[in-house]
């Protein structure tokens, strides 16, 4: 019953091919009758797959073909199934699903309908092959195969200046990430001589630390790309000139999970380079922390979604460096749900204000979109962590692992961070809940009519609601719900024994935080009891580090952009315009000026050439005489 | 089959549709280009032939018949043949030069206007050249085909070239020449030592493998034919000719000498530097190793600021055949496997990238970067031509870029973890500068475009701009757009009326660029190019089942 994994990515690979080659002279306005169905089988079959993995408790396998057969370097294309990728599955082809659905309300009468059609299958597509993916360069194809869907989708309305060169930078940063992931990828197979899964984790106890610790260095530095980790977050927030369903989908729920994955997959690598570990749990940390900060002041309602997306991956690396491998990935699953429907849920108000995205001209929207509004609440509360909601389960199981992991008294430290950053989180969530769906509008109501959105948007907004609502619960009690003991084949969980008191003081803290965030959140932009703007201008020198998200754009813009770039025209005007054409163009006019004088020689008389021939043929025959026979020996 | 002169055949029929156009009546318009399209098709599809039946396991070796092989005896006294033979490393170059030439030949069918005779006889010219160099195992005849590819190409530049075109044709034929100068006399030496030896005069290469040279002989010797190899492909820093000799070169030439010119000097160097010299190799390999890296990311940085497509596009050909010297003096078979992927990959990805930028060139007579904007939305199949070469250029994987550059790193890295780290870090750079052309020119909008009014990154001129021309975007007022985000594949018509003149309809000025999307006969040279680009990043295996064994031939020296 193994031969049908391949099934899962070709149906969303032949919608792709078929939109890309037929939809702009054919199919058109059709393109999502062909790409929606064709993600809805993969999510059947994912369902099967699941269903499969969980019975028997034993990991899937096809052989495709052998991809690269480079003398010993050898790479399958194989399909691995195990509990970790049954549960990427569903999460991907879920989201991808009712984006789909989501989209063709949202992208109807867009010139460019078709291409979004193709290029978000090939994106599920790849996305599906990066979790199906036996081998860590096949992995790697995909890795980038995402980074390709996620360049065309970015730069979708490419018209836009603003759209391309988000996409770029998106391509560009993630390309500094890949360098790392393909540098760990050549040195896991000097180390191994393999790279299949597997076979290297068998492995990896008999290397060096060192080694290890390199690798999963360099793994990390993949991760922070793909994952929008500290330092290279700053293409994630840019990401947002992408249509909003690109957002929900790829830049929210799932193709940034896939550092995350990455190292999830590789860790049992990870967990033997205990140096490597504290790095991400610092890096997670930090970026989450960072990333709530920026999130509080912002006033395009992406951004503010697309930091506390930054900030939440945050939360999944922090989980990673303290080996809660499990919670990470519990983490993942919750926040791909509640945070497609933030971004879907924007969508829709973006949608109903008429392509408004500035969230200091919304208000009072509650009444419009009534949907839109309930939907976006649950998210809310699931995104700020408050209990019973899904957020809750998980972001209380990383900060509890956070508080018991082994490396003290960073993990203190580092609870005491997620702590406070989770109150940020339920101050800048409530604070667009507020500004967006509470109070007077702040707009002209007779040029702009807030409409609620059709129900091909609404529904999936519903659909997803539940999950956002729900799925936290497969994860309790912590530490041995379903959910873990699903996930304890690919994982060797180590369970901590935490004391009961410790558990309930440490839910009680994240929700006290949380909830005192939407409290605060109610004085300043709800019942405005707080003056938001005098605050700002009393400190206005940390208000501008925050609106200017800390300046890492300019950091990096004068710190590595502009020398590489002074480097460039150095090269090319002073080194090789310069130096080198310099001397082969003074080489050429030396010889042309002792060719001048040389020149004398052409009299245009028959018999000078004739002798010179002459003289010449007689040197030649000389030489080949003298040098070169026996003529003279 | 083993009658039938096949190598001959694919190599000198280009030479006999010269002839034929040669003496074709003056004023037979399109019968030269017929020709030049029969000849270059029939030298093809022998090649795919030779391809087809080509045992990649069968001997390559003097005392041994080699597959293919056809000798005849010029002189036994000087030792000279006529001696063509092929390997597993000869056999996919072969049938990239007569697939590219074909190319070139429908390329230029309609693009050529002056002296279409003459240029016809010179493409087929070049042909024949190029192919004679794969298959001569003489090195007297080698020697005759690398020279006579030299001669058609740089008329083709001289002649049929842009504005600065004398400059680059005389830059390229005196640092070609001056190359296969100090080969010549490479050749020279091999032969008398060989003869000193042996008593025995002979030309032919896998006869001169057997014989031992001294080491200070193989140093100086292995050094002239390595200048000849590293100007052709180019390495640092003989490469100056390059960006010259491409940017002003047709759009056929500069194509075949990307494609197929510059694997010449990888070809030369696995054929005679590695087979005759192995203790030189051994001694220079380190340095040519140190160079191949810092060609690798000094083309990539050049590349960065080229204002001139046609240059961009040649300091980064400077990149990707850094990976091919690279890959082959590393000395491993990963590594040999990696430089023949790269170079057919970077003859698909390159080759179309000068065919797209001469289409660009044919309907706007400029290759300036910054003339250009927005083109996808009035050429939206060419714009996709442009987005999947250029991936492939970048190495995406998937498409053929990648295979041999990951196996080119894969190989340094276990020569040395850190020029792994410098050769490997190249494809930041190398999306940098492509994704940064190919935005310029394909995305945004054209110099005659209104902005776009969802761009959140206008200049204060645009807005103005936008402002004028009523279309504004305030907050939460102005004209609403029909859909989600706008529609953005085509240029609303509205926004082409002349302010002045509104009811007139714009009309393409006859002077001025017509942007029509691709032709089919554009769309035949591109789809084989686009079809082998993705074929070989999925399916790269026959490449290296056809090559390997011919390198572990050669890595048996080195064992």
């Amino acid at each position: 019953m193994e031969h049908y994994l391949f099934l899962i990515p070709l149906f969303p690979l032949l919608a792709f091919a078929i939109n890309i080659l037929f939809g702009r002279a054919f199919i058109r306005e059709q393109a999502a009758w062909i790409a929606a169905p064709a993600v809805f089988i993969s999510w059947l079959l994912s369902l099967a797959v699941l269903r499969e993995v969980s019975t028997t408790g034993e990991p899937l396998f096809q052989h495709l073909f052998t991809w690269i057969p480079a003398g010993p370097f050898v790479v399958e294309a194989n399909l691995y199934v195990d509990q970790l990728t049954a549960v990427m599955l569903m999460v991907v082809t879920t989201v991808s699903f009712l984006v789909h659905v989501y989209s063709v309300g949202y992208m109807r009468g867009d010139g460019g309908f078709y291409r979004f059609f193709a290029y978000l299958p090939l994106f599920v597509f790849s996305m599906l092959m990066l979790v199906l993916a036996d081998n860590f360069l096949l992995l790697f194809v995909f890795w980038e195969g995402v980074g390709l869907c996620s360049y065309l989708l970015i730069g979708f309305w490419f018209r836009r200046r603003s759209a391309i060169m988000a996409a770029r930078k998106a391509f560009v940063v993630n390309r500094i990430g890949d360098v790392g992931f393909g540098l760990a990828i050549m040195w896991i197979f000097t180390a191994f001589g393999t790279l299949n899964f597997q076979d290297v984790f068998a492995a990896a106890p008999s290397a060096t630390v060192g080694t290890l610790t390199g690798i999963s260095l360099l793994l990390v530095l993949g991760a922070c790309g793909k994952s929008a980790q500290f330092p290279l977050h700053v293409w994630l927030p840019d990401a947002m000139e992408g249509p909003t369903p690109v957002s929900a989908l790829i830049h929210a729920a799932t193709m940034v999970t896939a550092g995350i994955y990455l190292v999830a997959r590789a860790h049992p690598i990870v967990e033997l380079a205990p140096t490597a570990m504290v790095v991400i749990a610092v890096i997670g940390g930090f970026t989450a922390f960072m990333a709530a900060t920026i999130g509080m002041v912002q006033n395009d309602i992406k951004r503010v979604i697309a930091y506390s997306t930054l900030s939440q991956l945050g939360y999944m690396a922090l989980a990673l460096g303290v080996g809660a491998w499990t919670a990470a990935i519990f983490h993942l699953m919750t926040h791909a749900f509640f945070k497609a429907l933030l971004f879907l849920g924007s969508g829709s108000v973006i949608h109903g204000m008429h392509e408004e995205q500035d969230i200091r001209v919304m208000g009072g929207l509650r009444k419009y979109m009534p949907v839109t509004f309930w939907t976006f609440l649950i998210a809310s509360f699931a995104n700020a962590g408050v209990i019973p909601f899904s957020g809750f389960w998980s972001k209380d199981e990383i900060i509890l692992s956070t508080w018991v992991a082994e490396i003290q008294p960073l993990g203190k430290i580092l609870t005491v961070v997620a702590i406070v950053t989770a109150f940020f989180t339920a101050l800048y969530m409530f604070r667009v809940v507020f500004l967006v769906f509470t109070g007077k509008e702040r707009f002209d109501p007779n040029a702009v009519r807030p409409h609620e959105s059709p129900p091909s948007m609404t529904v999936p907004l519903v659909l997803l609601a539940i999950p956002s609502l729900l799925i936290g619960f497969v994860g309790f009690p912590p530490e041995s719900g379903i959910f873990h003991r699903f996930l304890a084949p690919v994982f060797n969980v180590v369970h901590h024994e935490v004391v009961q008191s410790t558990q309930l003081t440490i839910a009680a803290l994240s929700t006290v935080a949380a909830v005192s965030g939407v409290a605060i959140a109610y004085l300043a932009y709800g019942s405005r009891v707080i003056d938001t703007a005098a605050l700002a201008r009393r400190h206005s020198a940390i208000y501008s580090f925050l609106y200017d998200k800390w300046r890492w754009d300019e950091f990096y813009g004068r710190v590595f952009v502009q020398p590489f770039t002074n480097l460039a025209r150095w090269l090319w005007k002073v080194v090789d315009e310069g130096i080198i054409d310099g001397t082969v163009n003074g080489v050429a006019i030396g010889i042309g000026a002792i060719s001048q004088r040389l020149r004398h020689v052409q009299t245009g008389l028959v018999t000078n050439y004739a002798l010179a021939i002459a003289f010449g043929m007689v040197l030649m025959l000389g030489i080949y005489l003298g040098l070169f026979s026996n003529f003279f020996r | 089959m083993v009658n039938f002169p096949i190598l001959s055949a694919i190599t000198f029929l280009p030479l006999v549709g010269a002839l034929i156009i040669f003496f074709l009546p003056r004023a037979s318009v399109g019968l030269p280009r017929m020709a030049a399209l029969i000849t270059s098709a029939l030298s093809c599809v022998f090649s795919v032939v030779m391809l087809i039946q080509f045992d990649p396991n069968a001997p390559f070796a003097a005392d041994q018949f080699v597959p293919f092989q056809e000798k005849i005896t010029w002189s036994t006294d000087i030792g000279l043949s006529y001696f063509m033979g092929v390997d597993g490393i000869a056999v996919p170059l072969i049938v990239l030069t007569t697939a590219l030439s074909l190319i070139s030949v429908i390329w230029s069918w309609d693009t050529v206007r002056q002296k279409q005779r003459e240029y016809f006889i010179a493409i087929l010219l070049l042909e024949t050249g190029m192919l004679g160099v794969f298959m001569a195992l003489d090195l007297f005849l080698f020697y005759i085909f690398w020279e006579l590819m030299l001669i058609p190409m740089a008329l083709l530049i001289g002649v049929w070239g842009s504005s600065n075109r004398v400059y680059a044709a005389v830059k390229f034929f005196l640092y070609t020449l001056f190359g296969s100068l100090l080969m010549l006399v490479g050749i020279v030496a091999t032969y008398q030592s060989y003869f000193n030896q042996t008593g025995e005069r002979t030309l032919n290469v896998l006869q001169l493998q057997h014989g031992t040279y001294g080491a200070t002989f193989q140093f100086w010797v292995f050094a002239a034919f390595l200048i000849a190899f590293a100007v052709k492909v180019p390495m640092f820093p003989v490469h100056t000719w390059l960006p010259d000799a491409h940017t002003e070169a047709p759009t056929a030439a500069s194509v075949l000498l990307a494609a197929v010119m510059l694997k010449m000097g990888g070809y030369g160097m696995l054929r005679y530097n590695l087979t005759l010299f192995p203790d030189a190799t051994r001694v220079w390999a380190p340095w040519i190793i140190g160079l191949s890296v810092i060609a690798i990311l000094y083309g990539a940085l050049v590349a960065l600021l080229q204002p001139d497509m046609k240059r961009l596009v040649a300091y980064s050909s400077v990149s990707h055949m850094g990976f091919v010297t690279l890959g082959i003096f590393l000395l491993d078979l990963t590594g040999m496997d990696g430089s023949m992927m790269v170079m057919l990959a970077h003859g698909f990805n390159t080759g179309a990238l000068f065919l797209l930028v001469g289409m660009i060139y044919e309907r706007a007579h400029t290759r300036q970067i910054s003339a250009f904007g927005g083109l996808a939305s009035k050429m939206p199949l060419y714009a996709a031509y442009w987005v999947l070469f250029m991936f492939a250029s970048i190495g995406l994987p998937g498409l053929s870029g990648f295979v041999g550059e990951f196996l080119v790193a894969v190989a340094t890295w276990r020569y040395n973890p850190l020029l792994a780290f410098f050769t490997f870090s190249v494809v930041i750079f190398a999306a940098w500068y492509l994704i940064w052309m190919v935005q310029r020119v394909i995305f945004g909008r054209g110099h005659d475009e209104l902005p776009e009014p969802g761009d959140t990154a206008l200049t204060a001129e645009e807005r103005a701009m936008l402002a004028a021309a009523g279309i504004g975007r305030g907050h939460g007022h102005g004209a609403p757009l029909p859909v989600s985000g706008g529609s953005t594949d085509s240029v609303d018509p509205s926004v082409y009326v002349p302010a002045d003149n509104p009811l007139e309809e714009p009309e393409p000025a006859s002077h001025g660029p017509i942007w029509g999307d691709l032709t089919w006969k554009e769309g035949l040279t591109l789809f084989p190019l686009a079809v082998a680009t993705i074929v070989f990043g999925v399916f790269p295996g026959p490449v290296f089942h056809i090559a390997e064994p011919a390198f572990q031939r050669i890595l048996a020296l080195y064992q």
